[in-house]
């Protein structure tokens, strides 16, 4: 019974000595996204955009679980991203979306790096004609303007991926990741949309002191 | 230890490389023009902006062509855009400029129309504007249209303003909405007819039963009946009576938000109004197609069940004032409710006589 006691004790002092590296730190990401707006009706169609999006760590609580030895815990994530992005996509003659979100984002990365998040979107989207567009003036003759709609935008996504700066400390992450968005106003009424997306995202690790 | 670091190096490099060239296919790929069309052909998307609505606009067809036709599509809540794969207009765009264009709140036409902007009244100006458009930017100076059933009435409306006529050198209508109020009630009583038809060959007993009850009970046809009234029609081959004959050719259209155009579907027929009431029991224009003078071509299908040939089609040659009238009813025999996809032949035939002896 002494022995098994001297023993935790052993531990826990070497745990409180060595430093759990990657356990406090400093984290922002930079990402880019390819995004196809999917059609999923006959005929299927797939318009493409992208998007560029700054991540703001707002809140991180990481969970310690215990590793084979007690010298390598699994340090789990649990992060919330305040993400500012901005995007477009592009549909043939019909309009380019122009969009700003400050995307909420919960972000649970796995000890080996492989994370999932969840997001919310609600912003603002400019949806500009995608031909020419003409206008009757007053005397009766056309004039070529530059048109297009102001929309409130409301969506949410699903993304998985892997962050290499977890193990090995390359600063780059990959995600997939499919949504909806509704558009307002259409005569009215909210328009939906389904996308899938596919990012690169450079990470911004820190270790704080 | 030196290797294995350059060879992690070398493996993210890689891995930062594809992921480069990913997104630059992707955005090629998003920015890739659209092809132009042969020889002597045109293929020109445009929007026309109409107070806050931007009304899509394809110009097709023959560009050295000085006729252009301007279709009128039907619905409510319809679209001419996919409207080009029918057969018919591939013959007519070889002569002729064919402008397709969607309504408000229609189609794929964007924008937020409130309520009271869906008039026959506002789809007028909004139609007028386009017969304008297609003057000045697609250089056309001599202009038909072609209006298809809710489009036939919505042209024959169109029509009822001199100073539209004088824009024109005529007008095909085909099976025009021009009186639902009444065309209602001869459809649903062409309806029971083929209920009583389908119950004495002991077809679905219960099923066309029931329909005779649910217009018993509603004997007037409403907006939020529409709906279900067209898939009774579908059923006894009312709305169209000669498949076998469609031909339908694949052709590019908008990349449109597919959902908004079925929201459309719904809200056009359920705001539409005529001196501020719904067209489904309001609309009947007879006491002023007196005021038609120009050329004008009807085309009716004999097997139509939506706008019963019957009745309709005489009252509207009969008070037309238009002494150039072209209209057969032994022709179409074979159709129902839309000739010029059921009979495309016969159609075509027809529409180059009349544009040729009118331009």
């Amino acid at each position: 019974m002494c022995t098994l006691t001297s023993a935790v004790a052993q531990e826990n002092k070497y745990k409180d000595i060595i430093k759990t590296d990657g356990l406090k730190n400093k984290k922002y990401l930079a990402t880019i996204s390819g995004i196809a707006d999917l059609e999923l009706f006959k005929p299927v169609t797939i318009n493409l955009g992208m998007s560029f999006s700054g991540s703001i760590r707002l809140l991180y609580k990481p969970k310690l679980n215990k590793g084979k030895s007690v010298y390598s815990p699994r340090i789990i994530e649990r992060e919330i991203f305040i993400k500012p992005t901005f995007g477009y996509i592009y549909r043939k003659r019909f309009n380019t979306a122009l969009f700003f979100i400050p995307e909420l984002a919960y972000r649970h990365t796995f000890y080996k790096g492989i994370f999932l998040e969840v997001n919310l979107d609600a912003g603002y989207m400019y949806t500009k004609m995608n031909a020419p567009t003409y206008e009757r003036q007053d005397d009766g003759s056309f004039k070529k303007i530059f048109f297009g709609y102001h929309n409130v935008m409301l969506g949410g996504k699903l993304v998985a991926g892997y962050d290499f700066s977890k193990v090995l400390k390359t600063p780059l992450a990959l995600n997939f990741g499919t949504g909806v968005l509704y558009r307002y106003p259409s005569n009215q009424q909210w328009v939906r949309r389904i996308y899938i997306e596919a990012g690169l995202s450079y990470v911004f690790r820190r270790a704080k002191e | 230890m030196c290797s294995e670091e350059q060879k992690n190096k070398n493996m993210q490099l890689n891995r930062i490389i594809s992921s480069i060239l990913f997104f630059a296919v992707l955005f090629i790929a998003g920015c890739s023009p659209d092809p132009k069309p042969n020889g002597d052909q045109v293929d020109n998307y445009y929007f026309v902006k109409v107070g806050n609505v931007a009304l899509p606009v394809r110009v097709c067809g023959n560009i050295n062509s000085d006729i252009a036709i301007v279709f009128v599509h039907g619905g409510p809540g319809g679209s001419a855009q996919a409207e080009r794969g029918n057969v018919y207009w591939k013959e007519i765009e070889k002569y002729y400029k064919v402008i397709y264009y969607d309504q408000r709140g229609s189609g794929v036409t964007q924008g937020n129309t409130k309520p009271e902007e869906m008039s026959i009244e506002q789809f007028s100006e909004d139609l007028d504007n386009i017969v304008d458009f297609t003057k000045q930017v697609a250089k056309a100076n001599k202009i038909f249209i072609h209006g298809a059933s809710w489009g036939g009435g919505l042209a024959t409306y169109y029509l009822l303003d001199t100073a539209h006529q004088n824009k024109l050198k005529g007008a095909i209508i085909e099976s025009p909405a021009y009186d639902i109020k009444n065309g209602a009630l001869l459809s649903i009583q062409w309806l029971l007819q083929k209920a009583d038809s389908m119950i004495a060959l002991g077809k679905n007993i219960d099923y066309w039963n029931n329909c005779k009850e649910r217009y018993t009970a509603n004997p007037i046809l409403t907006k939020d009946d529409f709906k279900q009234h067209q898939l009774y029609l579908t059923q006894v081959f009312g709305l169209v009576a000669n498949p076998a004959n469609i031909q339908v050719q694949t052709v590019s259209v908008p990349k449109i938000e597919v959902s908004l155009s079925y929201s459309n579907a719904e809200f056009a027929p359920a705001t539409l109004t005529y001196e501020g009431q719904s067209i489904f029991t309001n609309l009947d224009l007879t006491s002023k197609l007196n005021k038609i003078a120009l050329p004008l071509m009807l085309v009716w299908g004999d097997k139509d069940g939506l706008l019963p040939k019957n009745n309709l089609a005489q009252k509207f040659a009969d008070n037309i004032s238009s002494t150039d009238l072209t209209y057969d009813d032994t022709k179409y025999l074979l159709s129902a409710h839309l000739p010029h996809f059921e009979e495309w032949q016969q159609f075509q035939i027809d529409t180059k006589i009349f544009v040729e002896a009118h331009k």
